[in-house]
């Protein structure tokens, strides 16, 4: 019994890392096929003049990143966002980051002037969601910080995985060549 | 206890989202001073302050203890004083990022079910 209680203590353990979808680190494969991506209504946006929604980036690919500033792995994958975003925004990638609190407003993760200072701070120009009340995080089945959701033109949704990776990287790379397949689709 | 591991098996061959099989924390109390230590493998958010929301409103912050080099984890247990005579019941908030693994997950546990002594 001993043994069997130190085996639950362990599996358990891994249990707690390794529960969720995909694989350990970094992206996740294929989906078994691919589904519609559904329409966020997030309403309080930055570094865009008007509030984007799936329909209106019909024809685009588009990359959610779900991420807080206040995660050390999601600011450390922001290098990697704004290499997509200055590589292939002309060719037709939109990167949507959905700005997702872990904490309640106490923090100040809600606070749309940290948000923006966090923005400015790290240099990302590409649009992003204020998701407070974690309607999209919920909508999406999104458990980690960061998260990456890949749309096609047809809002379908044909790539999901979590993880930090950096520029160079492998998992940066795999995510390149899937925006650049769905960008030739 | 008798089926925990049977749980932890499952979690560990299914890679699915079930119920948290460990806790990703351990909580300790002496004297007026409270210590969170992650489960093996874990790292403490230091970026998003632990916190005890306490039942009566109160909130008891872990804002004290080393960090590492980076200021992102906490680098030792992470510690909080708290009054004398205060009923420690509430909810424990804690970010948790395991190492090596890249990514954080947000946990929110009953300060009661932590508790242990030192």
């Amino acid at each position: 019994m001993r043994i069997l209680a130190t085996t639950s203590i362990i599996a358990g353990t891994v249990g707690f890392l390794l529960t969720g979808r995909g694989t350990w680190p970094g992206p996740s494969g294929n989906l078994p096929a691919p589904r519609p991506a559904p329409e966020w209504a997030n309403t309080s946006w930055l570094n865009t003049d008007h509030p984007l929604t799936l329909a209106g980036l019909r024809g685009r690919v588009v990359l959610l990143n779900f991420w807080v500033f206040t995660c050390y792995n999601c600011t450390n994958t922001v290098p990697s966002l704004k290499v997509f975003d200055q590589t292939y925004r002309d060719k037709g990638l939109t990167i949507v980051g959905i700005h997702s609190p872990e904490f309640p407003p106490y923090a100040g993760e809600h606070d749309k002037g940290n948000v923006a200072k966090a923005l400015a701070k790290e240099g990302i120009l590409y649009p992003n969601a204020q998701d407070n009340n974690h309607a999209t995080w919920n909508l999406y089945g999104i458990e980690y910080w960061p998260s990456f959701v890949l749309i096609d033109k047809k809002g379908q949704i044909r790539y999901e995985g979590y993880g930090e990776f950096h520029v160079g990287d492998g998992s940066h790379k795999e995510w390149a060549r899937r925006i650049e397949a769905l960008l030739a689709e | 206890m008798k089926h925990l591991w049977l749980l932890g098996l499952l979690a560990f061959g299914c890679g699915k989202a079930i119920p948290v099989v460990a806790a990703p924390v351990t909580l300790s109390v002496q004297g007026d001073k409270l210590t969170l230590r992650p489960a093996a493998g874990g790292r403490i958010n230091a970026r998003l302050a632990p916190t005890i929301e306490l039942a009566s409103g109160e909130r008891i912050v872990f804002d004290q203890g080393a960090l590492d080099s980076d200021s992102a984890y906490f680098a030792e247990p992470p510690t909080a004083s708290f009054r004398s005579g205060t009923a420690l019941l509430g909810i424990l908030r804690v970010g948790v990022c395991p190492a090596g693994l890249a990514v954080c997950q947000s946990f929110e546990l009953p300060v009661d079910q932590l508790l242990t002594a030192p």
